[in-house]
């Protein structure tokens, strides 16, 4: 991909994903990967450091004789999601307004 | 590298971070590879790319500080003693605890400085005196003997004693300094804290 994925734009995509349901690790890595270009390290820091912010939470949930970690938004990261989702329209327009040369309506 | 030996690198190349720190990141790349799948172990490696670099990356997310990795140092303690007191003078203190924190520091300074140098004085005074008694034990030689005798042997054991106390003494300055260091950094820390606390 040519434009860079900042650090924001990646929690935006990890708690939308969430928001529709709850996902362990492999499978959030599996998910952004098919639409966006990340290595498979990237996520980690992504959702420590989410999970600390209270943004989500875990809980473990066997499978197979072992445990699946699943992520699970919080209301707070609903919240947080709705923020980004507002900035990121904002954002897309602007941007769009100069590169595509559409109109800024608002 | 196979899986335990991958999550085994990433463990040691994490070990700066507090225990439950790297067994959270350790879980979740354990789990990463179990979800993959036993026959796609090499490919996961390849993919995940050198454990220092993932390490890297969850390293890169917390910010380090505070933490010594090297042996504590003569040279390295007159460093932090400065880098204490700068610290303490650029730190948001109120004038009449910063004049405590000052005076207190100088006064057990000066307490630490006269102790060392007395020890130092009384190691020196016995070597001192165990080679003057046993230069005059030789110069009396021809004199009367016996008392060249004696004196050559109080000489010869009271430099032994001041040879022997020199790296036990040695040792012990290196200590107190480290000690101090050590205390002064818990005051800096103690007093830094109280004031954050009173902020919130």
């Amino acid at each position: 991909m040519t434009f860079q994925l900042g650090s924001s734009l990646l929690d935006a995509c990890v708690l939308a994903i969430l928001e529709k349901e709850d996902a362990y690790g492999y499978s959030l890595t599996q998910e952004i990967q098919s639409v966006m270009d990340i290595s498979e390290s990237t996520l980690y820091p992504v959702l420590r450091r989410l999970q600390k912010a209270d943004f989500l939470i875990t809980y473990d949930q066997p499978f197979q004789g072992r445990n699946r970690r699943y992520y699970k938004i919080t209301e707070l990261g609903r919240l947080r999601l709705l923020e980004l989702q507002t900035e990121w329209k904002i954002y897309k327009q602007k941007v769009d307004s100069v590169l595509i040369g559409g109109k800024l309506d608002g | 590298m196979d899986k335990a030996g991958y999550l085994k690198k990433l463990r040691s190349k994490l070990h700066r971070l507090p225990t439950y720190e790297i067994d959270a990141a350790l879980i979740y790349y354990e789990e990463y590879f179990d979800e993959a799948g036993q026959e796609n172990e090499q490919d996961v490696i390849d993919k995940l790319g050198p454990p220092s670099q993932v390490a890297a990356q969850i390293l890169a997310n917390f910010a380090i500080k505070d933490l010594d990795t090297t042996p504590p140092s003569t040279k390295k303690n007159m460093s932090a003693i400065w880098l204490i007191i700068l610290a303490i003078l650029s730190a948001p203190l109120s004038l009449p605890l910063l004049a405590v924190a000052v005076a207190l520091i100088i006064s057990v300074g000066a307490i630490v400085f006269s102790f060392v140098i007395s020890v130092i004085a009384i190691v020196g005074s016995i070597l001192f005196g165990g080679v003057v008694a046993l230069i005059s034990g030789f110069f009396i030689i021809t004199e009367h003997w016996p008392t060249a005798l004696l004196f050559t042997g109080f000489g010869l054991v009271t430099t032994g004693i001041g040879i022997l106390l020199t790296p036990a003494t040695a040792r012990l300055i290196k200590k107190i300094g480290v000690v101090c260091v050590e205390n002064l950094a818990k005051l800096f820390r103690k007093i830094t804290r109280k004031r954050k606390g009173d902020l919130q």
